[in-house]
């Protein structure tokens, strides 16, 4: 199965399936941060950070899944204080109110948390609430697959570029300042 | 130093003998004062979508073919603009035609330019269309994000190349998602002509498919607007298996104007290129 991979982002695909990594061009002094789409039919190629664009050329067997990054200072928040992707996904997870945009039939997942000290946004939507239960299975397979490693901004100091193997795995990024 | 020169123009001369007779045995005439009825002039001249035009004798690119039928791959690579990308064709619901082409192939460009004219969607069947370049060390990713239309699907993957067994740009290859399998592949120069060949192949298809069935000929298969059968899929456009399937291919890439020694049927080597950065992806 092809592999889909960046920004220290992997995950396997299932066949059929369709899958961006990308990273928006950022506007102005704005940071921008990786975004994964997936979806078990043609993505469109424009497409809004959750979906928009994609969502509805959804059928009823349909299942999109969107990974959006923030900035790391945000995985100690309260917002990102759930850790994980919180799988497996189950049709009590999706909502029909739950949607970035309310479109009928649809239902949506949405799951902010932190992972490798990074903060996420996870957002899934289903084609048809009738199909919740296998649709969310069709999702959580597809997700098992995710690694997300941690990223370390490499900085400039006297002695040249801090290497990211410098620090422990987990280390969060005022930890890694106070050791530099 | 005289009987270095000897040998050295002695083998000048046995070199350009043999690409003599090399392109003499392909058919190309070199005669300035030929009648252009040999292949001095025919290789330059437009060629009819004909199937009764002989094929040119010509080595066979790359290793023997595959038939038809065999596994279709998903596909795996940039956009031009540097994402990760992977394009499913596999168990999809829907036909996907793999549109091989090339930035800087002049036989490409009138089908990029078709493609920005929504020409695609005449097809019939209406596959999902997907162009695929090689990799950007192969492929100057900027040529390519001009060339390709706003909202068509591009993938750079030298990898689906391999896959698929591609012998040069452009090409066409049609996957049927039902059986996740090629159903038929060949290059045309045009996307009239490439419609043409699904159509007529799926007319082909259909006729075999009723007389298996032991039904009465159709006076006229004609073109089947959607192409699905059961389960979606389409029947195969070619079925010969082997090195039949190989010269069908050189008679239609023969028909397209592309010869061996085409610029198309060839990576460009690194460093003929401009250097184009890889896109990484950066640190957020």
């Amino acid at each position: 199965m092809p592999r889909l991979s960046g920004h220290d982002i992997s995950v396997e695909l299932p066949q059929g399936w369709d899958g961006y990594l990308f990273r928006r061009v950022p506007q102005g002094v704005e940071r921008a941060f990786p975004v994964m789409h997936l979806g078990n039919f043609a993505l469109p190629q424009q497409r809004g950070d959750f979906g928009g664009g994609a969502v509805e050329k959804m059928g009823p067997t349909n299942v999109f899944v969107a990974l959006v990054e923030y900035e790391p200072e945000s995985a100690g928040k309260p917002l990102f204080s759930k850790e994980g992707l919180g799988l497996p996904l189950t049709a009590g997870h999706f909502n029909p109110y739950g949607l970035q945009r309310v479109i009928r039939g649809q239902a949506g997942h949405q799951r902010f948390f932190n992972i490798s000290g990074r903060a996420f946004c996870l957002y899934v939507v289903i084609g048809s609430i009738r199909n919740a239960k296998r649709l969310a299975k069709m999702a959580t397979t597809t997700l098992e697959s995710l690694e997300i490693k941690p990223r370390f901004p490499l900085t400039q100091s006297a002695g040249g570029p801090v290497s990211e193997s410098a620090f422990p795995l987990g280390t969060s990024p005022k930890s890694r300042e106070a050791m530099r | 130093m005289l009987a270095l020169l000897t040998v050295l123009v002695a083998g000048l001369l046995r070199s350009h003998g043999a690409i003599l007779r090399r392109l003499h045995d392909l058919g190309v005439d070199l005669d300035p004062d030929s009648d252009g009825a040999g292949g001095g002039d025919a290789w330059r001249r437009d060629l009819d979508f004909d199937d009764k035009a002989p094929a040119p004798r010509r080595r066979p690119v790359g290793p023997p073919p595959r038939g038809t039928g065999r596994p279709a791959a998903d596909l795996s690579g940039v956009t031009p603009a540097g994402e990760a990308v992977v394009v499913g064709v596999r168990e999809t619901g829907r036909p996907s035609m793999l549109v091989f082409l090339s930035s800087g192939c002049s036989t490409c460009r009138p089908l990029w330019e078709a493609l920005a004219r929504e020409e695609a969607k005449s097809l019939p069947g209406s596959p999902r269309v997907v162009v695929i370049t090689r990799d950007p060390s192969a492929e100057s990713p900027g040529a390519v994000a001009a060339l390709a239309p706003p909202g068509v699907t591009v993938v750079m993957s030298s990898r689906a190349f391999e896959d698929y067994e591609v012998p040069g740009a452009p090409y066409f290859v049609l996957v049927d998602s039902a059986t996740s399998s090629v159903a038929g592949e060949g290059t045309a120069r045009s996307w009239t002509q490439l419609a043409e060949l699904v159509s007529h192949s799926l007319a082909d298809a259909d006729m075999r498919g009723r007389n298996a069935a032991g039904s009465k000929r159709g006076a006229d298969a004609g073109m089947h607007g959607t192409g699905s059968r059961k389960g979606g899929g389409l029947n195969q456009i070619a079925s010969a298996p082997g090195p039949e399937r190989a010269a069908r291919i050189d008679a239609e890439l023969a028909r397209a104007g592309i010869f061996p020694g085409d610029p198309s049927l060839m990576s460009p080597k690194i460093g003929t290129l401009p250097p184009t950065p890889h896109p990484e992806p950066t640190e957020a």
